[in-house]
């Protein structure tokens, strides 16, 4: 049996302002188990960030987690730490490579001071600093002394991400959160970033939450993926499973929108329609303004994600009739 | 030590910053040193009033016959004590409100920024007038402290919007993940970005209080008790009738001179503080 190592029940997230209320997360459940990759796909503002950051209990002003259980490893309730707990729990048990990594560098202290920075505000993690570095660096192809000594600006983009790589690597968390973590680099740094976390993963063995907006980056290493839209997750199930077997029309529509290597050149079908308003939903199914395949019970029930076959969970009314 | 030696190779290449730099380091060893190698004269000399530039009298005398350059010298150290000292408190303030205001928000932002208000509607020229009044503004102290009341609310709204917009940067979020405590966000993170901004400030407070304290001993708003720059303006328009007698150019000019020549310094050396502060600047 696979253990689980961070458990989100019920979570929901709001965003308040002045004149409306929305909900980036509903309801949602979500287990990650030790030592696995997992995806999470979605389109821009479907609430993977926010995802992201109430992992931590990072959701600040005008945001609020309204309800919802996040347990790391049995028996962390990450919502009730203080905040003493809090500083020390993050980067010890879960890490976060950012959205524009080389913008989450401070400009203008020192790669070394920063690395120092974050290993000095964890006493009791008593390991030697110096050369973890260097064997980290190593790792994701650094090389220390050019990388140590110089300042944020004197390195390049891809280079950054590496070294924000370092950062969340240094205290050996036994989660990794990357939030689109190759996003603003070229195709190229990209390829060689998601090598090193596939060597780091297999080295590692650490559980990551993969999150992007590209479902082909995940297939180079994710081994299950969840599809979110609108703030929930529509469709959960093995990488394999999800690019040949989809079962949710958003998931299909993705895969459809997205340009395949092999085989001829299909034109792309876009997915007409945008995204719901997230501070008014309707009572349905959060895709029925855009599904091809809307019926009246779409638009009447919301529909609960359930296990449809083994290890493969989706959230649709019609999936059934939808796949015959 | 290290960080030194870097400051001042930066200082030396870049060659505005490094004659406003000189031109400083000679007004500061002219306000410490200067008055022990020359003795002020204090007594009055009719015989030699009103003299013009010579050998013996650098920059001539004044309506009593004393040396002006002695004047000068020993003039210098009140205005640059009081333009530091107020500097340092005023700075020291704004900072103080400003960054827990900016960084903290919420309530604590509304009423630190409502006190900065109170502070920013006092008109300075009328309260230092009242000031003047009740408080003998004896020492440099208590100058400096007068001085820096009115100085520091415009500071402190600026380094409160600076740090406004600092905190919503991904650095400063980066380093909330990674577990650095709020304290020491504000120290690693949020003061070193906002160094060369501060140390520009101040800079400019020096030169801004010591133009006040300038004009507060021209217009005899404070009392003399020593020599000084403005003391000396105040002499030469009241005692020797410079505006309208030619016999005493030298008298006027001389502090006038050296206030510019300060003021001009202050700001050249700025540009050399942005680039030691600043690294992205640096080559």
């Amino acid at each position: 049996m696979k253990e689980a190592i961070l458990d989100i029940k019920g979570l929901t997230v709001e965003y308040r302002s002045d004149s409306k209320t929305i909900r980036a997360i509903d309801n949602m459940n979500l287990t990650v188990y030790k030592g696995e990759v997992l995806g999470i796909v979605g389109e821009s503002g479907c609430g993977k960030s926010t995802l992201a950051m109430s992992i931590l209990n990072l959701i600040s002003s005008p945001g609020y987690i309204k309800d919802g259980l996040i347990i790391f490893d049995k028996d962390i309730n990450v919502l009730r730490l203080n905040e003493e707990e809090l500083n020390r729990f993050r980067w010890e048990k879960i890490s976060m490579v950012f959205q524009a990594a080389q913008n989450t560098l401070n400009p203008v202290t020192k790669i070394s001071e920063q690395l120092n920075d974050v290993i000095s505000s964890h006493p009791g993690v008593n390991t030697d600093i110096k050369e973890r570095v260097v064997e980290l660096c190593k790792l994701v192809r650094l090389d220390p002394e050019r990388v140590l000594n110089v300042y944020p600006h004197q390195l390049s983009g891809g280079m950054k991400q590496r070294v924000a790589m370092v950062m969340a690597l240094m205290l050996e968390p036994p989660l990794l959160i990357l939030d689109e973590p190759t996003t603003a680099l070229d195709v190229l740094t990209q390829k060689q970033i998601l090598e090193i976390l596939k060597e780091l993963h297999e080295v590692k063995n650490m559980a990551m939450i993969f999150i992007t907006h590209d479902l082909s980056i995940v297939a180079e290493i994710a081994e299950r993926i969840a599809i979110m839209y609108a703030g929930k997750i529509v469709e959960l199930a093995s990488i394999d499973e999800i690019f040949y077997n989809p079962k949710h029309p958003y998931t299909k529509g993705l895969l459809k929108a997205a340009p395949s290597i092999v085989g001829d050149i299909e034109s792309l079908v876009s997915i007409p329609g945008s995204p719901p308003d997230l501070s008014s939903l309707s009572r349905g199914c959060r895709f029925s303004n855009r599904c091809p395949f809307t019926k009246d019970i779409c638009k009447e029930a919301e529909p609960l994600l359930t296990e449809v076959l083994s290890d493969h969970l989706v959230a649709c009314h019609r999936w059934r009739e939808i796949n015959e | 030590m290290e960080t030194l030696l870097r400051s001042f190779s930066i200082i030396y290449k870049n060659k505005t910053a490094f004659v406003g730099f000189i031109i400083l380091l000679l007004f500061i060893f002219m306000a410490t040193i200067g008055p022990m190698l020359v003795p002020l004269e204090t007594s009055a000399h009719p015989e030699e009033m009103f003299q013009p530039p010579s050998i013996k009298h650098i920059l001539g005398t004044d309506y009593a016959g004393r040396d002006i350059f002695d004047e000068i010298i020993h003039g210098s150290r009140s205005v640059l004590i009081v333009g530091a000292l107020s500097a340092l408190i005023s700075v020291s303030i704004s900072v103080l409100i400003g960054i827990p205001s900016g960084f903290i928000g919420g309530f604590t932002d509304w009423i630190l920024m409502r006190i900065t208000d109170i502070f920013l509607t006092i008109p300075s020229l009328p309260l230092l007038v009242v000031l003047a009044a009740f408080i003998r503004i004896g020492n440099p102290l208590i100058m400096s402290l007068v001085l820096s009341l009115t100085s520091w609310p415009g500071l402190a709204r600026a380094i409160r919007s600076q740090s406004l917009s600092l905190r919503e940067r991904d650095f400063i979020e980066a380093a909330r993940v990674s577990g650095l405590s709020s304290m020491r966000i504000v120290f690693s993170e949020l003061l070193p970005n906002m160094a060369s901004y501060i140390a520009i400030s101040a800079i400019f407070a020096i030169t801004q209080a010591v133009y006040a304290q300038v004009g507060l001993f021209f217009l005899g708003l404070a009392p003399f008790t020593s020599i000084n720059w403005g003391v000396m303006l105040n002499f030469a328009v009241s005692q020797a009738g410079a505006l309208y007698s030619s016999r005493s150019v030298s008298y006027l000019l001389s502090p006038i001179v050296c206030i510019s020549l300060l003021q001009i310094s202050s700001v050249l050396f700025v540009r050399a503080l942005e680039e030691i502060f600043n690294p992205r600047l640096q080559r």
